[in-house]
């Protein structure tokens, strides 16, 4: 099995006294990825994005996911293999809030997520309610 | 390696049986790590003893159960796994001291295990 390399660090804007949280990738899911099985990104965003309206409009506990948008997942026609870098850039989208990425280029002032290599996350976590990133 | 699909899956006494719909062990403890799993595409360590499971592809509605336990780390004082919450893309766990409820702690096995 593929032992994941990356991790993304990020920090999330709707909490700004939150430490920065570490997203690992699942060695069966980065196995899958560089199979070439993966949808493409827009049909979990547009779940997601379904499902964030369901929790702005307070219904999420009688939320469902449309039916054919949900099928997405499974008969999308895969994109093809990824690298390992090709796939922390789609997991970063899939699974990191739209909100830490998506203004990146444009609007954001600071650095709200970095790609990392997992050796470069601190692994005491003595002083875990400080981590920030840095510049 | 063949796919087989399925509506419904019975046991040969015709009664109905309910695979997982997602699965994850991980290490929450030093360098956090998945050490396998079925429909989790990542962990995201939100806090200390805090982790959120990601899935690779959602759960049509938040109606899911999830089943959890954890190692005991700490050789004199217990803890206590709580709900984080959940949602059709994900779900949370978070672990406290037993003895002092203000304190949260990082567990080095984590097993979940999703329902639907």
């Amino acid at each position: 099995m593929i032992e994941p390399k990356y991790r993304i660090v990020y920090e999330d804007p709707a909490f700004p006294d939150h430490p920065a949280k570490i997203l690992v990738p699942s060695p069966n899911w980065l196995e899958d990825a560089m199979a070439g099985n993966l949808p493409p990104v827009w049909v979990h965003l547009q779940l997601k994005d379904d499902e964030e309206q369901a929790i702005a409009e307070g219904r999420l506990s009688t939320f469902r996911h449309d039916e054919e948008k949900w099928m997405l997942q499974f008969t999308a026609p895969r994109i093809g293999p990824l690298t390992e870098e090709q796939a922390m850039e789609y997991l970063l989208m899939k699974d990191v809030p739209r909100r830490v990425w998506e203004d990146y280029q444009d609007g954001a002032n600071r650095t709200r997520f970095k790609i990392v290599l997992k050796e470069q996350v601190p692994s005491d976590r003595t002083f875990r309610d400080a981590w920030r990133l840095t510049e | 390696m063949s796919i087989v699909k399925f509506g419904t899956i019975q046991n040969g006494a015709g009664v109905q049986v309910y695979p997982a719909k997602a699965w994850v062990s991980f290490n929450g403890t030093g360098t956090i790590a998945i050490r396998a799993s079925g429909n989790a595409s990542s962990l995201t360590d939100t806090n200390i003893g805090s982790y959120s499971v990601n899935f690779a592809t959602a759960i049509t509605d938040v109606n899911y159960s999830y089943g959890h336990s954890y190692s005991n780390d700490v050789s004199t004082q217990h803890t206590i796994g709580f709900w984080g919450g959940q949602a059709t893309t994900s779900c949370a766990v978070v672990h406290y001291n037993a003895q002092n409820s203000a304190n949260v702690i990082d567990k080095s096995f984590v097993l979940m295990v999703v329902h639907r």
